[in-house]
């Protein structure tokens, strides 16, 4: 333990904040959801940011460690196995933007807070489960935000669902999406149609 | 108040537009037809009485607002109390019972939740889980005016712990419109509590009933569903790392 904190302060050290980010192969789970809430709750606390800018910065903390990718393909369902290469180069990019503008923007309006790790579950092939608690600064009770990360081939953990209070969001998302494929005969033009759609808004 | 997000949230559902596994393939849905017209209607319901209502309700002191959801809680400890009996957990039985008893008399009626601060934390269960215990399965999932999502389990369950709850024989000789006060109390309450998410989702999601549906499941999920549910995680997984060799 202290050998990986001294790791963790030499690399804090040497490098900026994203770069230990990408390396999170050198963190243990609790470590890399500590670094990412901790990050978070700053920025969500900065009285000097803009709402603007406050929405940049986690935009970017998303991007950098969301698995977008995987995250794409399984909230889809047994649809995904309809993308052609050129769709899901496009798709991607399109839950990208969908993540940045609408989750980045909910997550703007609360407020900083003191976070604290519970539990660290491994369940092999299905992810690491970091059971955490925030303790918002407008409440005296804490909210239980549950973290199922990813383990990359290459070492890196990528966050693949959060769980606050209860609902994991892209299981959440998911049933969505495979609702309304499922009501357009597969069609993932439609859907990324649709999600073009609730972007303009 | 956000420690009761989650309660307020499953009622918030139940009462409105409410949703037991997270695709919606794997979520029995034969009424689909009828129950979107009536989430339609309860979402209208919503969004012309309940949240204005809510908006109001969530100016009144926080103080006030913590008292009014700790005294509608402690009214449904009974109902904990005989579920988990009934689930043979007598360990939250016993905790139940102490609490009803602690905010009853020394907690000006539940209004200041005390047993919390001498550690015996709030636990929910209902008759629903304690059909699951013994095995019923879950049925249909169904859109109820006016109440919401809820599977026919579930509903039957209700009907139990409505006849379990201390309320209803105290309001007995009551006005009807006293009688149906808590409940109307409990809506506005969990609405108030969940304000900015069921604004956002209604906004953000691309089908918000199959979202609604999905939440439903997945706050009235058991330890059973999460085992099912790292299944689906663990056969995507599988298939990504198969795709990624192929490439």
């Amino acid at each position: 333990m202290i050998k990986r904190i001294l790791t963790l302060l030499i690399l804090c050290f040497f490098f900026p904040f994203n770069s230990v980010f990408s390396d999170s192969k050198f963190l243990s789970p609790e470590e890399y959801v500590t670094f990412i809430a901790q990050e978070t709750l700053d920025i969500l606390g900065n009285k000097n940011k803009s709402t603007d800018e406050k929405v940049d910065n986690i935009t970017n903390i998303f991007l950098t460690n969301l698995a977008v990718r995987e995250i794409s393909l399984f909230v889809l369902g047994p649809y995904r196995r309809n993308l052609d290469s050129i769709q899901k180069t496009e798709y991607i990019n399109l839950i990208k933007r969908f993540v940045s503008e609408i989750y980045s923007i909910r997550l703007v309006s609360f407020p900083s807070g003191d976070f604290s790790i519970l539990s660290s579950t491994d369940n092999g092939r299905s992810g690491i489960i970091v059971k955490t608690l925030i303790q918002f600064s407008n409440d005296p009770n804490p909210t239980k935000i549950d973290w199922r990360l990813f383990k990359k081939q290459d070492g890196d953990f990528k966050i693949f669902d959060i769980r606050v209070v209860g609902i994991w969001m892209a299981q959440e998302q998911r049933s969505t999406f495979t609702s309304f494929l499922s009501k357009n005969n597969g069609n993932i033009d439609k859907l990324m149609d649709r999600l073009e759609k609730q972007l303009s808004k | 108040m956000i420690k009761f997000f989650k309660i307020n949230l499953i009622f918030f559902l139940i009462v409105i537009a409410s949703p037991a596994s997270f695709s919606n393939s794997d979520i029995s849905d034969p009424y689909e037809k009828s129950n979107r017209s009536i989430h339609e209607f309860n979402d209208k319901v919503d969004v012309y009485l309940l949240r204005p209502v809510s908006v109001g309700y969530s100016l009144l002191p926080n103080p006030i607002e913590d008292g009014i959801s700790n005294i509608l809680q402690n009214s449904g400890e009974p109902i904990n109390f005989t579920n988990y009996i009934l689930q043979g957990e007598i360990k939250n039985a016993l905790s139940s019972l102490m609490r009803f008893i602690i905010n009853s008399s020394f907690g000006l009626l539940g209004a200041i939740d005390l047993a919390d601060k001498l550690n015996l934390k709030k636990n929910d269960t209902d008759f629903d889980k304690t059909l699951e215990k013994w095995g019923a399965s879950e049925g249909n999932y169904l859109v109820l005016p006016f109440i919401g999502p809820r599977s026919s389990r579930h509903l039957a369950g209700s009907i139990i712990d409505i006849a379990l709850n201390p309320l209803n024989y105290f309001l007995r000789d009551e006005d009807n419109t006293i009688k149906i006060s808590p409940t109307i109390l409990y809506a506005v309450s969990a609405r108030s509590g969940n304000m900015e998410t069921i604004d956002n989702l209604r906004e953000t999601s691309i089908d918000y009933y199959s979202s609604l549906k999905s939440i439903y499941y997945q706050s009235r999920s058991s330890d059973i569903d999460e085992i099912l549910d790292e299944k689906i995680f663990d056969d995507f997984f599988e298939s990504i790392e198969e795709e990624n060799n192929n490439d």
